[in-house]
């Protein structure tokens, strides 16, 4: 009896801990898949992988982490389950266009529309650190780059958005000025 | 440091702008530098216009039954069907707020399997029973006792829907709002810097003058079809969180206490209407552990801040 009710509360605790972070989560694979269909699913089935292995979060304060993970494995896992063809970002953007505009924001829009465009390996971390909030230690950790490389794509791809939104970026620093490459880890000594 | 440094560190981590994060050589660069200072306010508000872009308003748990309900349906997850029925189940005993809010659209549709479906999309992972349980043919005992349990939540539903005024699911929608954002309730003496605050009261014609108190947290929420100021003010008593809803009217101040968070939604004449809550003692999260805000300090607060309000359109 003593159990069962510890069983509810655990499963309560972690339920709640589950749906506020659910936002995040379906944002977060979202903007990963770029199609909110399969963020959805991709978010459905990390959940209930979660929920399976919950015994192996051993502290609450890195749920979020170890939920990316798993989004991040499971969204992996739908490219072995199905071949996708090829689609253009133009596409992409005209499918996703509901869940891209913004209610009497045309800037806000297009942002997003550009965030679309930017490729896989910018794209990661930039929503990593602006949405959810990691560092960028984190951000290495999760993808298995070095900082520095963390570092470069973040301002490449802040870069790379200014200019597809038309900002001026005459004043924005050159890109081949001090940059580290893009290596994992173990060539940790970019900067 | 030069320019350009100044400029390739702000860019790939612009938190470096916060006052909190500033190293002492790039603070040294941006007071000699009037072209840096420049830059790192654009920065900044690139910065909260990526953040708003980023926050695509997602869809309520629920509103979609995803791969769960079709794993269920196809038999391909026994565990995901099992908790089908246990969702269904458990839903119609407990009638949580939010529960409810995703039986909305299971009324809607109208047919029990989508019930069935919905309520499990939203706790699916939460319910599930012994694996045997889902070997359960389709039309089994449980499988009714599922879909009457899902009738019975969607009438019961409906009566609630009837019998709640618009205000109070309002006050719920915000509640709602605020379990997506736990990071925002941190005690802090730390202000958000005054161009990113701008940003996100522009879009609403707003500024917020000095009496309101020192805000910690800001940003443009996208709630119930617009993008409104989410924002965090330090109090004596703790952080207390103000939503500025000009698109939402309240006839008169409708207080509100669940969930854990206690507060009251103001009419704003002009201009909609204004929550402002805070969370009870011992809720999960940061910023817990001193205030027990009774409702009219919570209504002084939402007075001061409403007096701090200068609207510019």
């Amino acid at each position: 009896m003593k159990d069962q009710v510890g069983g509810n509360q655990k499963r309560d605790r972690f339920q709640a801990l589950c749906q506020s972070l659910r936002p995040d989560l379906l944002r977060f694979a979202f903007w990963l898949a770029r199609d909110r269909a399969l963020a959805e699913d991709v978010v459905q089935e990390t959940l209930l992988r979660a929920w399976k292995s919950q015994d192996s979060l051993k502290d609450e304060a890195a749920a979020k982490p170890w939920l990316l993970t798993i989004i991040r494995r499971e969204y992996a896992r739908t490219f072995e389950r199905k071949r996708f063809v090829t689609v253009d970002v133009d596409e992409l953007i005209a499918r996703e266009e509901p869940m891209l505009a913004a209610a009497e924001d045309q800037e806000i829009a297009e942002l997003r529309a550009a965030i679309f465009k930017l490729p896989d390996e910018y794209r990661e971390p930039l929503v990593l650190q602006v949405l959810m909030g990691f560092s960028t230690a984190e951000i290495a950790a999760e993808l298995n780059l070095s900082g520095p490389a963390v570092l470069t794509r973040l301002f490449r791809a802040r870069k790379q958005l200014r200019a597809l939104c038309g900002e001026d970026v005459g004043a924005d620093p050159q890109d081949d000025d001090g940059a580290a490459d893009d290596h994992g880890p173990e060539d940790d000594d970019g900067l | 440091m030069d320019c350009n440094q100044y400029k390739r560190a702000v860019l790939g981590e612009p938190l470096l702008l916060r006052p909190e994060h500033e190293t002492l050589e790039l603070r040294a660069h941006r007071e000699s530098c009037q072209a840096c200072r420049e830059y790192a306010e654009r920065a900044l508000r690139f910065e909260a216009r990526l953040q708003r872009a980023l926050r695509v308003e997602v869809p309520v748990a629920g509103a979609r039954a995803g791969a769960t309900g079709r794993a269920a349906a196809d038999g391909a997850s026994a565990e995901a069907a099992a908790a089908t029925v246990a969702a269904a189940e458990g839903t119609a005993a407990e009638g949580t707020a939010a529960e409810g809010t995703a039986a909305e659209g299971t009324a809607a549709e109208g047919t029990a399997a989508d019930a069935a479906a919905v309520s499990s999309a939203r706790v699916l992972p939460f319910r599930a029973k012994p694996r045997s349980a889902a070997a359960t043919p389709p039309f089994s005992r449980t499988a009714w006792r599922a879909l009457a349990a899902s009738v019975l939540v969607a009438v019961g539903v409906a009566g609630a829907l009837f019998i709640s005024a618009p205000a109070s699911s309002l006050a719920a929608d915000v509640v709602s709002h605020m379990a997506g954002e736990p990071q925002a309730w941190r005690v802090t003496d730390v202000a958000v810097p005054d161009p990113a605050l701008e940003v996100v009261l522009r879009d609403s014609h707003l500024r917020l003058g000095n009496g309101a108190g020192m805000v910690s947290y800001a940003s443009s929420c996208a709630f119930r079809g617009h993008i409104v100021p989410h924002l965090v003010i330090q109090t004596a008593a703790g952080p207390v969180t103000v939503m500025v809803l000009v698109h939402e009217s309240v006839a008169k101040a409708v207080p509100f206490d669940e969930q854990g968070y206690r507060g009251v939604i103001v009419p704003v004449p002009g201009h909609g209407s204004l929550a402002v809550l805070t969370r009870a003692p011992g809720a999960p999260g940061p910023g817990t552990e001193s205030h027990a805000m009774e409702s009219h300090a919570i209504e002084q607060i939402a007075a001061r801040v409403e007096g701090a309000i200068v609207w510019t359109g």
